[in-house]
C-alpha cells in the first residue's frame, strides 16, 4: 500500500513539478570527519542560481525546471570545484558528502582539499598565479606551474617543455581545439593569449588517447573558463612591467540571459606593448612585441541540448635580436666570443627588422547532446587559420616578407560517453583532420596537404579505493607534399598508420594518499620540417637536412606518482620513463658545407633509439597560520642510446623554494599575500663536446619577490598584484635560450597588475 | 536587446573573418630558390701593364646553400711582381636569363662592402679602388703581388651593412664569405 501511494506521488509529482518549482537542498558534509562544511559554493552549470551552504552547512536552490544539471560544488578558498550530474525529477534533498578536509584558520575562513581521483593528474595555474604572472607569454605564465619550464627565443617567444619534451611531443588544446601552429622550430610560439584564458592547466604524461597519439609529454589546456552564474560579470585588468616598459590590458565581459534562459555569453579583448628588454648592462635591440588578442563566445542550453560558437583570434608582431641574425658561422663565432651583442642601439618601442608578424584564428561550433546524466554525445568543428610572415634584415618593407606560412586546418571530433552501474564509464570517439600549408618566399618547408583520422576506445571504472582507465586509439596519416626537386615539381606521397594505447591505475591509502600509474605507447608521424628540411637554417647557423625515408617516432612510457595531502602538508613526487625506439632528432653530422656564406656544419634529422627518465617533486607545507613553504625540484636525464652520448637542449636540475607569508587579518574582506622565492638552476653538464658552438653556462642562483592584496566589496573584487623578478640584477644566461649565444638574459624587472572583478 | 547586437558581431566575426593572403595554390608552389640568390662570384684580374693574360676564377652553387656541392671553386694563378685590376661580379645563374647582382650592389654602394683578406701570400697588396663616396666598396680592386712565388689564400667577405658601414668589416651581416686558394708563381 505504501508503495503505491509512493508512486502515486512520484506520478504526481512529475506532472505537478514540470512547471520550474522544483528544489535541490541538503547538507554539505566532510567525508572525512562528518563535520559540517559552510560557505561551501552549490551551483548549477550554465544556470544561473545556486546556494552558498549556511552555518549548519545547509542549502537550498529553489524555482528548478525538471532535467538534467551538471552541478558543481567549490569552496571560495580556491580548491578544485566537483562536479557531478544530476537528473531532477522532483523535490530533492541531496546531500553532499565531498572529501573536504577542513582546517579552521579564522571564523569563517577556512582551507580544503580535495584528493583527485583520475589516474593522471591534471595541475592547474592557479588563479593568484595568473595575476601575479600577467602580461606574460603564455609559455612563460605555464612555467610557473612546477614540472614545467620553457624553451625561449628571447623574451617575446617561449614555449613550454614538460618532461624534456616541447613542440611537436606536446599538444595544446585551446579551447577544446588542437591547435595547429608553425610547432616544429624552436623559435615559433604557441599563438595563444595568456592573458584572457582564465584556466591553464597541464595534464602530464602520455595518457592522453583522447586528443591524439603524439602528446607524449603531455597535453596543455588552455580556456575561457566555465560559464559564470551570474546575470553580468566581468573582469578588467591593466599592468605593467619595468623591463621593456611594457604596458597592458584586458577586458572580459560575461553576460547569462534572463529573459532568453540558457542563454549566456562572453566576449574579451587584450593588448600588450613592449619595447627593447634589457639586461642588467645593456638592451637588447630590437626585442620589443606587440599584441592584440579577442574572442568571443556564445553559449546555449535548452533541455538536453546544448550549443556553442567561439571565435578567438591572436595577433603578434615581435622583434628578433638584432645581434642574433647572423650571415655565416664566422658572425656566430665573432658574437659568442664576444661578452656584449655587436648591436646595441638606444630604448625604444620601435620593432624593426629582423621581425615575426603572427596571426591565429580559430573559429569553432559545437553542440552536445545529454540525453541522460548517464547518456551524451558531443559533436564540434573547427577551423584553423595561421598566418606567420618573417622578414629578414635589409627588408624593413613588411609588404614584401622574406617567407610567408599559411596553414589552414578543419577539425571535426564526435565524442559519445556512457556511463553503467558500478562506476564503469566507457567513451569512444573520433578525430578527422585536414590540413594545408601554403609557403611564399624562401623555402623553409614545402607546401603540403594532411589528413588525419583517428579513432579511440576509453574504459574507465572506478571502486572504493582503485581506479581505472584504459584506452586504444588508432590513426591514419595521409600527407602530401609539393616542392622543386632540381627545377621539377615533385609530390611524393606518404602514409602513417598506427594504434597507440594507455593503462592507468590509481589507488587510495587511506585519507591522505594517492598513487597513481601509468604504461603508455604512442607515436607521432615525422613532421614536416624533419622530412623535407633542405638548407641553412638562418639564426642557427647551420645546414638542416631532413629525411624522407623517415618512420614514425615510437615511445614507450611509464610513470608513477604519489601524492600525500593533508590540513599542513602536500607533497607530490613523480617518476617517469620513456623509451624511444625511433627518436627522431637533429644529428650533427660533424661536416661542413661548403656554401657562397662561408662552411656551415651540417646536421641531419636521424632516427636513434633515446631514454628518458625523470623525477618531479613539489611539497607545501604550512608552519603557521600566516607562514608556508614551498619546494619544488625537477631533473631529467636524456641518453641517446644509438650514439652513446648526450643530447643537447635538455632542461638542467632546477630547485625553488618559496616562503609565503598570509597574514591574518581582522577585517574579513580583505586577503593579502606576499612570497619571497630562491630559485636554482645548475649548469648542464651533460652535454658532447663540440655538439653546440658555446658550453653551456653556469648555474644560477635568483631571487623573486611577489605580493598580492585583494579586497572585496559590494560584490566586486579589487585585486593589486605587484612583484620583483631577479630581485638581485643577476647577469646570467639560460641554457634554454637560444639568445644564450649573443645576449644575457633580462635583468631586474617589476611588474604591477591592477584588476577588478565584477 | 544587448545581447543581440553583441550576437550578430560574433557571427559577423565568425563568417567574415579571412581573405587567403597568398593566392598560389598549394599543389602549385612556385620554385622560389632561384630569386635574390648568389650562385656565381667571378673575379677577373687584368695585367695593369697589359702584359700577362686576363685571368678568370670562379665560384658557383647553383642549388644555393646545402644540396649539391658547389660546382666550381678556382685557384686564382697569378704572376709575381704584377700589379692586377681585380673585378668581382655577382651573379645569379639559377635564374634565366641570369642576373647580374653587381650593379644592385654597386648602387646600393652606401649598404656594402667586399673586403679582401690574404693569408701566407707575402707581400701580396688589395687595395679597394671605388667608392660610395665616404668609404670604399671593393667591386673594383688593385692586386699588387710580392716578389716570391707562394701559396697561400685570400678570404674574400661581402657584408651588408645597411646604416652601420663604418669603412671597416666589422659591422653587419655577412652575404659572402668564400677563401680562394692562390697561387703566386714566378
Amino acid at each position: 500500500m505504501k508503495a503505491t501511494m509512493l508512486l502515486l506521488a512520484l506520478f504526481f509529482s512529475t506532472i505537478v513539478f514540470s512547471q520550474c518549482n522544483l528544489t535541490i537542498s541538503g547538507q554539505v558534509i566532510d567525508i572525512h570527519d562528518n563535520s559540517i562544511v559552510e560557505q561551501a559554493k552549490i551551483s548549477l552549470k550554465g544556470y544561473n542560481s545556486g546556494a552558498y551552504s549556511d552555518s549548519l552547512g545547509r542549502y537550498s536552490i529553489p524555482n528548478l525546471c525538471p532535467g538534467s544539471y551538471q552541478i558543481i560544488v567549490s569552496h571560495h578558498l580556491g580548491c578544485k570545484p566537483l562536479r557531478f550530474e544530476f537528473n531532477l525529477k522532483q523535490d530533492t534533498v541531496l546531500n553532499l558528502n565531498i572529501e573536504f578536509h577542513l582546517l579552521e584558520l579564522h571564523d569563517v575562513n577556512a582551507d580544503a582539499y580535495v584528493l583527485d581521483r583520475s589516474v593522471s593528474s591534471e595541475t592547474e595555474l592557479s588563479v593568484r598565479s595568473q595575476t601575479l604572472n600577467a602580461g606574460k607569454t603564455l609559455g612563460d605564465m605555464l612555467g610557473e606551474i612546477p614540472g614545467i619550464s620553457t624553451f625561449n627565443t628571447g623574451v617575446s617567444i617561449s614555449k613550454p617543455i614538460i618532461r624534456g619534451m616541447h613542440s611537436n611531443r606536446l599538444i595544446l588544446l585551446n579551447n577544446g581545439v588542437r591547435q595547429e601552429g608553425q610547432q616544429w622550430g624552436g623559435e615559433h610560439a604557441p599563438e595563444v593569449d595568456g592573458l584572457l584564458n582564465e584556466s591553464l592547466s597541464v595534464v602530464k604524461g602520455a595518457s592522453a588517447v583522447r586528443y591524439g597519439p603524439e602528446a607524449f609529454g603531455g597535453v596543455v589546456k588552455v580556456s575561457p573558463g566555465d560559464w559564470g552564474d551570474q546575470n553580468w560579470s566581468g573582469k578588467s585588468s591593466v599592468g605593467a612591467v619595468s623591463n621593456g616598459r611594457m604596458y597592458f590590458g584586458s577586458t572580459r565581459l560575461e553576460n547569462n540571459s534572463i529573459r532568453f534562459k540558457g542563454l549566456h555569453f562572453r566576449a574579451g579583448v587584450s593588448y600588450k606593448k613592449s619595447g627593447d628588454q634589457n639586461t642588467p648592462t645593456y638592451i637588447l635591440s630590437n626585442t620589443g612585441y606587440e599584441e592584440f588578442n579577442y574572442f568571443g563566445q556564445i553559449g546555449y542550453q535548452k533541455g538536453k541540448h546544448s550549443f556553442d560558437a567561439f571565435h578567438s583570434q591572436f595577433t603578434t608582431t615581435l622583434g628578433i635580436l638584432a645581434a642574433s641574425h647572423l650571415g655565416n658561422l664566422t658572425d656566430l663565432k665573432q658574437a659568442i666570443s664576444n661578452e656584449t651583442p655587436l648591436i646595441i642601439d638606444p630604448f625604444t618601442y620601435d620593432i624593426k627588422a629582423p621581425s615575426q608578424q603572427i596571426e591565429h584564428s580559430i573559429s569553432k561550433l559545437a553542440y552536445a547532446y545529454i540525453r541522460n546524466p548517464k547518456q551524451q554525445i558531443e559533436l564540434d568543428y573547427s577551423f584553423q587559420f595561421n598566418n606567420r610572415l618573417e622578414i629578414d634584415e635589409g627588408q624593413d618593407n613588411s609588404q614584401s616578407p622574406d617567407f610567408q606560412l599559411n596553414l589552414s586546418t578543419h577539425q571535426l571530433n564526435v565524442a559519445a560517453e556512457q556511463k553503467f552501474s558500478k562506476g564503469v564509464k566507457i567513451e569512444i570517439g573520433m578525430n578527422g583532420q585536414y590540413q594545408e600549408n601554403k609557403g611564399v618566399g624562401r623555402f623553409l618547408i614545402p607546401n603540403y596537404v594532411k589528413q588525419n583520422v583517428g579513432a579511440f576506445l576509453i574504459y574507465a571504472k572506478k571502486w572504493d579505493y582503485w581506479a581505472l582507465e584504459s584506452g586504444v586509439r588508432v590513426d591514419n596519416f595521409y600527407l602530401q607534399s609539393f616542392y622543386f626537386e632540381e627545377k621539377e615539381l615533385v609530390k611524393p606521397i606518404l602514409t602513417f598508420s598506427k594504434p597507440s594505447a594507455n593503462l592507468g591505475l590509481s589507488r587510495l591509502f587511506g585519507h591522505h594518499w594517492i598513487v597513481r600509474s601509468n604504461a603508455a605507447y604512442s607515436w607521432r608521424p615525422p613532421s614536416i620540417s624533419e622530412l623535407y628540411s633542405n638548407g641553412l637554417h638562418h639564426g642557427a647557423a647551420a645546414i638542416e637536412i631532413g629525411d624522407k625515408s623517415l618512420k614514425e617516432e615510437s615511445v614507450f612510457s611509464l610513470q608513477t606518482s604519489g601524492e600525500f595531502k593533508s590540513n599542513r602538508l602536500t607533497a607530490q613526487v613523480e617518476l617517469y620513463q620513456y623509451y624511444f625506439n625511433n627518436y627522431i632528432f637533429l644529428n650533427p653530422s660533424n661536416e661542413f658545407v661548403l656554401t657562397i656564406k662561408g662552411a656551415f656544419p651540417e646536421f641531419r634529422f636521424k632516427e636513434i633509439e633515446a631514454f628518458y627518465s625523470g623525477v618531479e617533486s613539489w611539497v607545501n607545507f604550512k608552519w603557521y597560520k600566516w607562514l608556508s613553504q614551498e619546494v619544488s625540484h625537477s631533473l631529467v636525464r636524456v641518453i641517446d642510446l644509438t650514439n652513446k652520448a648526450f643530447v643537447v637542449g635538455i632542461a638542467p636540475d632546477y630547485l625553488q623554494n618559496e616562503f609565503q607569508f598570509t597574514p591574518q587579518l581582522k577585517k574579513k574582506n580583505i586577503n593579502t599575500f606576499l612570497a619571497i622565492s630562491n630559485s636554482y638552476r645548475s649548469k648542464q653538464n651533460r652535454v658532447e663536446e663540440n655538439a653546440d658552438y658555446a658550453l653551456p653556462p653556469d648555474g644560477v642562483f635568483l631571487i623573486n619577490i611577489k605580493s598580492q592584496t585583494s579586497f572585496e566589496k559590494n560584490g566586486r573584487t579589487f585585486v593589486l598584484s605587484g612583484s620583483v623578478e631577479n630581485l638581485l640584477n643577476t647577469k646570467y644566461r639560460s641554457y634554454l635560450n637560444r639568445y644564450r649565444y649573443f645576449s644575457d638574459e633580462i635583468g631586474r624587472s617589476f611588474r604591477l597588475n591592477f584588476q577588478i572583478k565584477f | 536587446m544587448k545581447s543581440f547586437v553583441f550576437l550578430t558581431i560574433v557571427v559577423f566575426s565568425l563568417f567574415g573573418c579571412k581573405k587567403n593572403k597568398i593566392a598560389d595554390p598549394v599543389k602549385q608552389p612556385t620554385d622560389n630558390n632561384s630569386s635574390e640568390l648568389i650562385t656565381t662570384v667571378q673575379l677577373t684580374f687584368t695585367d695593369s701593364a697589359n702584359v700577362e693574360p686576363n685571368y678568370v676564377s670562379v665560384f658557383r652553387d647553383i642549388d644555393g646553400p646545402g644540396g649539391q656541392d658547389p660546382s666550381s671553386f678556382d685557384t686564382i694563378r697569378l704572376k709575381k711582381g704584377t700589379v692586377y685590376f681585380g673585378q668581382i661580379s655577382l651573379l645569379n645563374e639559377a635564374a634565366s636569363p641570369t642576373e647580374d647582382i653587381t650593379s644592385e650592389v654597386s648602387s646600393e654602394g652606401d649598404e656594402h662592402l667586399f673586403c679582401y683578406t690574404p693569408n701566407n701570400l707575402g707581400e701580396l697588396v688589395i687595395l679597394r679602388t671605388d667608392s660610395d663616396q665616404v668609404y670604399e666598396i671593393g667591386i673594383t680592386t688593385k692586386w699588387k703581388t710580392g716578389s716570391m712565388a707562394r701559396t697561400g689564400a685570400v678570404t674574400v667577405v661581402l657584408k651588408h651593412q645597411p646604416g652601420v658601414k663604418d669603412g671597416t668589416c666589422s659591422p653587419g651581416e655577412t652575404d659572402i664569405e668564400l677563401e680562394f686558394v692562390v697561387i703566386i708563381e714566378d
